[in-house]
């Protein structure tokens, strides 16, 4: 045989595999490429979603009221599927058509959750549709209940130490709520405390103008921050005064002793609890008739091995159970039952739309780690899943989970700027805001602390006139602790009495000012 | 002679088709994997810093011992633009539908690198954007034997590359 020939049969051999090698691996890069994009789209989709119930929420005086709250997160809702199907270049009508990879959105609030699903709904002709909903709101609930049955309550848990207690003990019906409290920490709580922010006023007689402190305004007009926490503008002691807070003195003021307020009725239901709940155990978790862990044994799921111990939940006597700390055998179970209720709400809520879709694809609850759930547990949270896409050979299967890191549901301890203040006029001396453990924080002057959300831009929507726009507090962003923490060294501040006491003094009344919506339960 | 001249031309092309397309269609195949291989270890490091709010040393040596094990050098290039809001409180609020005026400053892998060697941990906050590009720096087996059959212009030529980029969605410290 000639060389040629050779040259050809090697040719005839090798040109196909090349080539199918070749396209085998580009059609491998594009999956995973596509795969980049469709997680990129869909984390900043669900940033957007935060961002939007973020900006509601910051406009929206009322927006920690559940009515309002449910808005918020639908609006929430649309700004994600907007902006997903926007990036993926099927905006405008074609928004339904995206709606079909999208399983379930999980929205955390303080005491619950909203899941948004498909709802298999029947028309009057027997027509067996499936439509995008919101489905009503889960609470963080568990029930507990003693062999006997002489016990038997229900535990409303929320993303930090109050719970609300409802159910039967010994014969008697009891509805409580409160918060948990182990160290008593009278000794750093101011008991009379003095708040400034900037409000819209309004004079009660003569123009009927509102002035509002915009930074233009507070220069031409020198207008100071008011004292909020001052019976001037409480609403309870009815005298008259020349001018009121707008739109209304009780959205504004605050009681000077919420702090102390705080601690003397979390203690005091600390001690109920201690009295009357010392009995819970871990393995009494129910879900309506059945104990968690035989439900849990029965599917073999490991994860859940907080309800097969016996652990006394509710006894905070021993020190490695204090409420306030993440690592208390409180905290846990709280995770566990948090995780177990929003799991198998998801799961059902997943697999009914799985059973009723169209696709060949079989939607399933991805599997999250531990540190997801924990981010879930202790704040408001948006978990979205994106399904079945089909991407050549393969399927999309992924899920976006983004925290809300400034809202006004939910305090969390890294939540708190803190200004001081020398002079006593309201403002900080060198007009910026810091962290507590920042060595710009000038310990000589008052130190106070507000929570992070109050130093963002609020905005009134008033009838019949354009959105006025202005901050409570015109005090900036420390350079080295807040803009850019790279270079931060923290400074310890439990050492140091003054900054102790704004720290402690601070969580304690942003917690009692908190509107909770599990209050109604107590009649 | 006209027969050997044919064998001469046919020894040269076999050569060819036997050793030099195959090792290109190799080479290429592989810098197309070392792509893949960068591309996705660079998405996952900044999806990790934009859900975490931090670069970490731990991050970013699992990104560069990932890429350098394709075989390649790499220059990698961070920038971190932050964000300062603080500007925006101070606009006059004249178009009540704008939020603020914000600005933004960047570091780049000068000012970054430092802070993880000393600490091990690069904080950023909510809002700050991070970006980062790998490019190969050395000269991939596949650009070589493709200078040798034709050249391409420009000294900057690089065949492996990625960049990706998002909004730090959570805040680091």
């Amino acid at each position: 045989m000639k060389l040629q020939h050779l040259t050809i049969i090697f040719i005839i051999i090798v040109l196909p595999i090349t080539l199918l090698l070749s396209a085998y691996t580009d059609a491998q890069i594009d999956i995973l490429t596509l795969q980049n994009q469709y997680d990129d789209m869909l984390l900043t989709a669900t940033y957007d979603g935060i961002k939007a119930f973020q900006l509601n929420a910051s406009y929206n005086s009322l927006s920690n009221v559940s009515d309002a709250l449910r808005e918020d997160v639908e609006s929430a809702i649309s700004a994600f599927m907007q902006s997903l199907s926007v990036k993926m270049g099927v905006g405008g009508y074609d928004i339904n058509h995206m709606k079909g990879y999208i399983p379930a959105i999980l929205f955390t609030l303080y005491d619950g959750y909203y899941i948004y699903t498909p709802v298999k709904t029947t028309d009057e002709d027997n027509n067996t549709t499936y439509e995008y909903m919101l489905k009503p709101y889960n609470y963080y609930t568990v029930r507990y209940k003693n062999e006997t049955g002489t016990k038997d309550v229900v535990i409303n848990y929320t993303l930090d130490n109050y719970i609300v207690v409802y159910g039967w003990i010994d014969g008697q019906y009891y509805v409580k709520s409160g918060y948990l409290v182990s160290n008593n920490r009278s000794a750093d709580i101011e008991s009379s405390e003095r708040l400034y922010e900037y409000a819209p006023f309004k004079y009660t007689t003569g123009s009927d103008d509102i002035t509002y402190p915009t930074y233009d305004n507070i220069r031409t007009m020198g207008l100071n921050p008011k004292e909020i926490t001052s019976d001037y503008y409480n609403p309870d002691i009815k005298s008259t005064h020349e001018e009121y807070l707008y739109p209304r003195n009780d959205n504004y003021y605050v009681d000077p002793s919420s702090a102390q307020k705080y601690y003397s009725e979390a203690l005091e239901f600390t001690s109920w609890v201690n009295e009357n709940l010392s009995w819970i155990t871990s393995d009494m978790a129910m879900r309506n008739a059945d104990y968690l862990y035989k439900l849990y044994e029965e599917n073999n799921d490991i994860d859940y091995d907080e309800f097969t111990i016996k652990k006394y939940i509710f006894r905070f006597n021993t020190t490695d159970n204090n409420p306030e700390d993440s690592n208390s055998i409180f905290a846990q179970h709280k995770t566990a039952v948090i995780r177990s209720s929003i799991q198998d709400n998801l799961n059902q809520s997943i697999s009914t739309y799985s059973q009723g879709s169209a696709s060949e694809y079989e939607y399933k609850l991805p599997k999250l780690d531990i540190n997801e759930w924990n981010m879930l547990s202790t704040n408001v949270c948006m978990l979205t899943f994106l399904q079945g896409i089909p991407m050549k050979t393969k399927y999309y299967n992924n899920y976006a989970l983004v925290q809300s890191t400034r809202n006004n549901l939910y305090v969390s301890p890294d939540s708190l700027y803190f200004i001081s203040d020398g002079d006593g006029d309201g403002k900080a001396d060198d007009g910026y805001y810091h962290k507590i453990d920042c060595k710009y924080l000038n310990d000589g002057g008052k130190i106070t602390g507000y929570s992070n959300f109050d130093f963002v831009l609020k905005k009134l929507n008033l009838k019949d006139e354009s959105d006025k726009a202005y901050y409570k507090h015109y005090e900036q962003a420390c350079y080295y602790c807040i803009v850019d923490s790279a270079n931060y060294e923290k400074v310890s501040w439990q050492e140091v009495a003054n900054r102790r006491k704004a720290y402690y003094t601070a969580l304690a009344r942003e917690k009692y000012r908190r509107y909770i919506t599990t209050d109604h339960l107590e009649y | 002679m006209g027969d050997s001249l044919i064998t001469i031309v046919a020894i040269v092309l076999a050569a060819v088709l036997i050793f030099v397309f195959p090792l290109m269609s190799v080479s290429e195949r592989n810098d197309d994997i070392a792509q893949l291989a960068v591309d996705t270890a660079t998405t996952e490091f900044v999806n990790d810093v934009i859900t975490t709010g931090k670069i970490t040393d731990e991050n970013y040596d699992k990104l560069v011992q990932t890429v350098t094990s394709t075989g390649n050098t790499y220059d990698i290039e961070l920038e971190v633009r932050k964000l300062d809001e603080n500007p925006g409180k101070k606009s006059n609020l004249l178009a009540k539908d704008k939020i603020g005026e914000n600005l933004y400053y960047s570091v780049y892998n000068v000012q970054i690198e430092p802070v993880l060697q000393d600490t091990g941990v690069y904080p950023l906050k909510e809002g700050d954007m991070i970006s980062v590009n790998v490019k190969n720096r050395n000269r991939t087996i596949a650009q070589m034997l493709r200078g040798f059959f034709y050249s391409m212009s420009g000294s900057d030529n690089y065949q492996i590359s990625a960049s990706h980029s998002g909004v730090v969605l959570a805040n680091g410290n």
